[in-house]
């Protein structure tokens, strides 16, 4: 995850006509992040995501464009407060990413799977296997579609 | 999950396959459903180009395949293990079956060119 964004902000720029500044916002946003994480500071690190996913986007920017990369900040949010044992917060986290719509996708099976993770730490073992299970039937679905288009090669 | 990779490769793809990619400007409403799932697939035909282009020495969908079938048996072993503090709990048992069953199901699934590490 680390270079995701970076990677996202290399892909949209190769694509041309990329709404600069909200993913130069994801990608400063992450970056900083990622520096508070190695400093030592992954409280401040989440204020800096949880700042990102405040913004207003920009106009223009296609729905599942938005929602993936909303998605993928709060699923680092969820990961952020887990590893840091707030896993309240996480809950939030996640079930904010979800919030922005589900798909049979791996944002959405990452989001269901951290729920999971937060749930289960909460003492709600059945809400968390709830969450595992929908994670895993997006997963199973993913996996049909890979084996559809093309399997082994 | 160890979805983070998948995530971003898709998150790359998505974002260049886009019907309109990132445009700023008006554009019609559309359904959202119909527009995710044309997004979606387009991610995974770009994802495995991607892939492709990068390709090293293993074929590129077994890698996809693997993840994949990776993370259905961990998510069947961790429903399970809610399960097992719950003994009593029909629901969780249920979930846990269901779940043991996907994993088995994926596994039966992999194709006899790809070697994936045993879950």
């Amino acid at each position: 995850m680390r270079g995701s964004m970076l990677l996202v902000a290399v892909a949209l720029a190769a694509c041309g006509d990329a709404p600069a500044r909200f993913i130069d916002a994801a990608r400063d946003a992450h970056a900083q992040a990622d520096a508070l994480v190695r400093a030592g500071d992954p409280a401040r690190a989440a204020r800096v995501l949880e700042g990102f996913t405040a913004r207003a986007v920009p106009a223009g920017i296609a729905a599942q464009d938005r929602r993936v990369v909303l998605q993928d900040t709060h699923a680092r949010l969820a990961e952020l407060a887990l590893k840091t044992g707030n896993p309240g917060r996480a809950r939030d986290a996640a079930t904010a990413g979800l919030a922005l719509g589900e798909g049979r996708d791996a944002f959405t099976a990452s989001l269901l799977t951290l729920r999971g993770h937060a749930e289960e730490a909460l003492g709600r073992d059945v809400e968390a296997a709830r969450d595992y299970e929908a994670a895993q039937k997006i997963a199973e679905a993913l996996l049909e579609q890979a084996l559809a288009d093309g399997g082994a090669r | 999950m160890r979805a983070r990779f998948l995530a971003t490769g898709l998150l790359t793809a998505a974002a260049c396959a886009s019907t309109h990619p990132l445009m700023v400007g008006s554009w019609p409403v559309e359904d959202d459903r119909v527009a995710a799932r044309g997004a979606e697939q387009r991610a995974r035909q770009l994802e495995q180009s991607l892939s492709e282009a990068s390709a090293g020495t293993a074929p590129p969908a077994c890698s996809r395949v693997c993840e994949l079938v990776g993370q259905i048996c961990e998510l069947s072993h961790d429903i399970c293990a809610l399960s097992g503090r719950h003994p009593g709990d029909p629901e969780l048992a249920d979930r846990c079956a269901s779940g043991e069953q996907r994993c088995r199901r994926s596994l039966d699934r992999v194709p006899p060119g790809c070697s994936c590490p045993p879950p």
